[in-house]
Parts: C-alpha cells; structure tokens; sequence
C-alpha cells in the first residue's frame, strides 16, 4: 500500500539500490521551509543503521532526483505532501 | 602468445588453419577489434551482405576461457543485411570457452555450401558435416539434436541459426547454447550461406602468459565485483539480472512505450524485475550463470499456469522485456516471457522484433495498415495474443503480418508509406533499444553515431546520466549537451576495449576498465599494454568499423549519424522529459572533433595513421 503524506511529511520514493535497502519509499517529516537538500540528510540519518555510512552518502550524492515528476537540484524548495523519488544506482543494459 | 584462427570456405569445402600475427594481436587484441581487421582486409568492397564474397568473423578476445570472472563474451561480425554496413554481436555462454579448449581464437567464414551444412570442430578434427536433416528446425531443437548425436566424454557446445535466418528474415540472431548474439541479421548472413551450426569440443587448456599473475588479479577483481551492490552476492543482477532498472527507467521518464509515443508505462510495476523475480524467478533462486560469473544476471523463467504453461526459458533481459511489453502495450509477465522464448527458437532478434512489432501496431491503431495486411490479426498495443501471433508469423515467415515483421522496421515502414517514416525507430536500419533518447541526451547521441546502428552498448550512457552511476554535474546529467560528445567518445572507446579483451560489459559496473582489466589482460597476453595502447585498441576498432561504413555505403557520413523523425521533432508527452526533443547537432560535432573526425564524420588521415590504421586510408580516401 502507497503511504500517504500526512501533514509535515514529504513521501520519499527508492529506485534502485536504496530500495534494496529502504522499501519502495519512507516517509520524511519536514519544518517550514524546506529543500531537497535537508530531506537528503534525513534520508542519510534514517539508513545509517542499514548500510556503510561512506557508501551511502557517496549513493545520495549519484543518485537523481526527481520531485512531482519533474528533475530538481538540491536547493530546490519541498513542501509537505511533495513526493521526492530517488533514483539511485542501479545498473542494466 | 599464439592464436590460431580457423578459416572456412563453404564454397570449396576448405578449411585452414593460420597463426595470427602477434603484432596484428596485439594491435587489434581480440573480438570486434580483430575481427574487424579481418573483415575489412577480406570481405571485397561492396558486394552485397547475401553473397559468397560476404564474410562472417566469429572471434574470441584474450580472457576468454581463463580464470578471469565473466571471461566469455565472443563476438559475431559481418556485413549486415539490415544495414548494409558494419555490425557485430556478442553472446555469453559455454560457448566460446569450448571453441577456446579447442585450441581455436576464431572463425572466419566464407562462400556457399551446396547444400545444409555445419561444421564440426573436436580439436584438431575440424569437418564439414551435412545438415540436410537438421534444416528447418528451430534453435533449441537444433541444439539438442546436435547434442545428442555428438556427446562423447564431454558434452559439445552448439552455435546454431534458426528458421528465420534460414528464410533471410533480416532481424535475425544466432544462438549460441541459449544464448543470442545479435543485431543486424548477422544469422542471415550464415542462412545464406547454408551454414547451420557450429559444434565444438575441446580438451585443450587455455594457455596464458603469466598464469600466477593472472589468478593474482582475478582474485582481486571478483573480491571487488562481489562487495559491489549492483554486482555483488545478492546485488540486484543478482535478484533481477539487468531488468532490475525498469522501475528507475519508468522513473526517468525513458522507458519505450506503445513504439516510443511516451517514456513512462503506466504497468511499469508489472514488468519490473522486482515483479518477475517475486513469480516467475522464484525470488531470484533459478539463476543461470556464464561460468566464473560473479553478477550471475541470467535467471530462468518457469511459466506454471495460463495458456503459455509450460514454457521454461533464459529470461527475459531487460532490453526483450521492455521491447516486447511495454514498447507493444503488453503488461502480462507470462506474454513477455513467452515472446522472448519465441525469439529465441526462431533465432530473431527480441529487440528488433519488439520495435518493428511495436512500430505495426501503431500503424495499425492510426489506421495505415488494417486486418488485410496483418493476416487477420487485431494487432492493437496491448493484445498479448497478436503479440505472440506476430512473432510466430515473423519467425516463420509467415503471410504479410510474417514478411512485414521480418523485414525490420526500416523496410516496413518504406513498405507502409504514408508518413510512417517519422515513427519508425531505427538509427541506420537497426532498430532502436530500451532507452527513450529524448530522455538521455548522450544515449540519443550514443544511437545516432553507433558503429552498428541504434545500439544501446556504445555505449550505455543511461547509468550515469539517469540511475545514478555518475555525479550530478556536467557532463553526466540527462539533459546536458556541454561535455557530452567527448565524454560519450571516450566512454564509447573504453565500452570497445572491453568488448575486445572477452570479458561481459557487466562486469565493468563492479570493477574498473582500466585498473583492473588491464593487469589482467597483460596477464593472459604477455603484451604488456601500456594504459594509453590498451584504450587505443578500443579506438582503433572503433575508426576500423567506421571506415568499413565509409568504404561500403557511397554517400555515408553526416547524414547517416541521426535520430528518427520522432526523437528530434516529437516532445516528450509525460514524465520528468516532458516536453523534450534530442538537440543532436551541437553534441555530433563535439563528438566528431574529439574523434579526430572531419565535419563529416570521417576518420582524418592523421588519425588513421595515428592508429597505425595505415592500411584504411586508400580505401576510403
């Protein structure tokens, strides 16, 4: 079941090998005005205890970031009920 | 070291042996580079793909068969009757570590047989065999006949054309013990030869260089490629082979839909590797590994209930599942597998047959073809049935819906006409893969000036640009163009040099090309490349298939370096690409000036000679 964005939450959606670790998405709380950046040191916070720290933040660092669909940079602004999909390395062909 | 090729004249009945010269071994190493110099010297200048003149390489690089983890892709080349110019192919496997026990490094294969034939190798015994009885039946059949009546102390490893490329279809592959190499119709080309199989067993050990060496840094490698997520025991190839990244193509907006109308599939969960290896990959536990393989990406499908029970198949990789589901509207996992199956015993080529199919079936939704063309068949995105219907009928080719399908989508769309041009996606005539380019900047650039066509390996920009395997800055973001075409040049040289030495591509996701590659080629060879001469292989077979195109299409350059209609004028319609088209022009000339490549696209005489590739420049200057 999709988690819903209560009030001061942003829903963070994984692809990739994040989703390995973390589940198809999380939910991240928020304080007045936020950016992706800060939801990034969330997501860092909440997975340390599940994966290497260096490789992690190396992960958030790769991985894309598309917010409401669309590609956005790490100062872009994010509001409650925004959902930020981090699409992090995976590896096909 | 010494490597011995194998040359073959179907015409004559011949068959020779011949010690490859170590400086040409050296230069061109392996795989596409040496077979692209043999091509280039053997094949006469423009005589057609279906010819007795036309020749077929099937080489092998220098790791294959050792110690080194993934050491098994060889390469299959010829001239391409799709599209009339360079292409070569690459299958993993048994295979070629059986042709290397034979004491061979490759094949070279010209003329016509009078009548079926195949050719029989158990080490110095190298025969050619009637094939009358086996002519006709379709890969798998074909393979498993030949397995019987050739087992002995060791079980033979079998290389075989199917029914299309029997037939001259022209998006056909070869497969070599389950395994595909495609694109171009590179099997046609050993249809028309009346070649049918190739069976090979060996007893022989590969010999190496430096055998400590050699062990020493395998043993460094697979350490690396087994602590890496993606490449690792457990990692996603691991679980979902390379069909773990649909959901983040979906995701990127890149995944082809209904023939490339849109790059987000509303039924994406649905075909994602999660969704294939929680059903019919039993949780990833049903793996099929090449020897010494570390990511073990190939997972076998068991179909256990609904009308395609019963089928058990390799599968599906990423680039069939996308092509023959989403590309087509077709959502149901079963239908997708059983596609791929289908292409596999007909021996046609699932990324080209998923396009030209997803291309008919948009002709048909717009009205510009109907059931009269199509046999009957309501061939509308999204009806399993037609799919498989199709494929059938292609395979065999079968009717109009078979020869329309059969032809690839090139043809099919000078055949249809009426402005069907502009949607039929193909780069040079081979039809374009699983990634939206408008989507990816660099893997539109990387499509449109491909050696072989629209080809998804040369190279595979779409990691770093849109799943996360690069920084996000410049060069590597989707939409950027500053930067791109060097970068994609110098990627697209590395992505060679790797096809040369033998090993899988993926292991390149897991250890690094040169650092740790290199030490094992050296190893094997005894050559001692030098960084800069290991990287110059790579390029030297990249401007060898670019002058093979020059000498052979009169008008080639610029102009043949392009998109489809739909990637440069048709914006996105959803997803985080919304609105975008591919700016080509700016990233082909960045790319042409870090080649060393003239406005047209054409090797300069300085770089030739730079590449000791001395011998081109007469040909096509």
């Amino acid at each position: 079941m999709e988690a819903v964005a209560e009030k001061g939450e942003v829903i963070v959606k994984f692809m990739g090998v994040l989703r390995d670790t973390a589940g198809p998405e999380i939910m991240v709380p928020i304080k007045g005005k936020s950016r992706i950046s800060d939801v990034l040191q969330d997501v860092q916070k909440k997975l340390e205890p599940l994966m290497d720290k260096n490789l992690l933040s190396k992960i958030l660092k790769y991985s894309r970031l598309v917010l409401n669909g669309v590609y956005a940079p790490d100062e872009a602004e994010i509001k409650p009920g925004d959902v930020l999909m981090i699409i992090s390395p995976a590896a096909g062909g | 070291m010494s490597e011995v090729i194998l040359k073959v004249d179907l015409t004559k009945g011949a068959i020779t042996k011949e010690t490859i010269d170590p400086n040409i071994l050296k230069k061109f190493m392996g795989n596409k580079g040496l077979a692209a110099y043999y091509l280039f010297n053997e094949i006469p200048p423009r005589v057609p793909a279906f010819s007795a003149e036309n020749k077929v390489a099937i080489m092998c690089g220098p790791l294959i068969g050792t110690v080194v983890p993934s050491s098994v892709k060889f390469c299959v080349a010829t001239k391409s009757p799709l599209t009339g110019g360079w292409t070569d192919g690459y299958a993993s496997g048994t295979w070629a570590d059986m042709l290397r026990a034979a004491g061979y490094y490759g094949i070279i294969i010209g003329g016509i047989a009078e009548k079926p034939t195949y050719l029989y190798i158990e080490d110095d015994k190298v025969e050619l065999r009637d094939a009358s009885d086996i002519w006709g039946a379709n890969t798998y059949e074909t393979i498993r006949l030949l397995k019987e009546r050739h087992r002995s102390d060791i079980e033979p490893r079998v290389l075989t054309i199917g029914p299309a490329a029997e037939k001259l279809g022209l998006i056909t592959t070869i497969i070599a013990e389950y395994r595909a190499a495609g694109r171009g119709g590179v099997a046609s080309v050993l249809g028309f030869k009346k070649l049918k199989a190739i069976v090979v067993k060996g007893h022989k050990e590969v010999k190496v260089a430096n055998p400590e060496k050699l062990e020493e840094a395998a043993k460094a490698a697979r350490e690396k490629l087994i602590k890496n997520p993606i490449t690792g025991a457990r990692g996603r190839h691991q679980q979902m082979g390379t069909s773990n990244i649909v959901l983040g193509v979906n995701a990127a907006g890149a995944l082809p839909t209904r023939n490339f109308q849109t790059g987000v599939f509303e039924y994406a969960e649905e075909i994602s590797g999660e969704s294939f290896r929680d059903t019919l990959w039993m949780g990833g536990s049903r793996r099929r590994p090449c020897p010494r393989c570390i990511n073990q990406c190939t997972h076998l499908a068991v179909i256990e209930s609904g009308k395609w029970a019963g089928i058990v198949d390799e599968g599906p990789d990423y680039e069939n599942l996308v092509m023959l589901g989403s590309n087509c509207g077709v959502a149901d996992k079963n239908t997708i597998a059983t596609a791929e199956f289908l292409c596999d015993v007909y021996g046609l080529d699932g990324i080209s047959a998923g396009n030209t199919i997803g291309f008919l079936m948009e002709c048909f939704e717009k009205g510009l073809i109907t059931k009269e063309d199509t046999d009957g068949v309501n061939l509308r995105f999204g009806n399993e049935d037609a799919l498989i219907e199709a494929l059938i009928r292609g395979g065999t080719i079968t009717g109009k819906l078979g020869k329309l399908v059969a032809m690839g989508v090139r043809r099919a769309a000078d055949v249809i006409g009426q402005g069907s041009q502009k949607f039929a996606m193909h780069v040079k005539g081979l039809e374009m893969p699983a990634y939206e380019p408008r989507a990816a900047f660099g893997m539109g650039l990387a499509y449109a000036r491909s050696d072989r066509g629209a080809c998804h390996l040369r190279p595979w920009t779409f990691g770093a640009e849109c799943l996360g395997l690069a920084p996000r800055e410049v060069p590597y973001l989707p939409y950027d163009t500053q930067g791109k075409g060097a970068w994609v040049k110098t990627l697209n040289d590395v992505f060679a040099t790797v096809h040369c030495t033998g090993v899988c591509l993926f292991i390149a996701f897991g250890i690094d090309a040169v650092e740790d590659i290199l030490p094992m080629v050296n190893a094997a060879t005894g050559f001692n490349y030098t960084t800069e001469e290991y990287l110059k292989v790579g390029e030297r077979a990249n401007n060898l298939t670019r002058a093979f195109w020059f000498r052979e299409v009169s008008d080639f350059g610029r102009d043949y370096d392009t998109l489809p209609w739909r990637c440069l004028h048709e914006p996105l319609p959803s997803g985080p690409a919304k609105g975008k088209t591919v700016p080509l022009e700016p990233m082909l000339n960045d790319y042409y000036k870090a080649s060393g490549w003239d406005a047209n696209g054409k090797p300069t005489k300085a770089k030739l000679q730079e590449l000791s590739l001395d011998f081109v420049i007469d040909k096509i200057y």
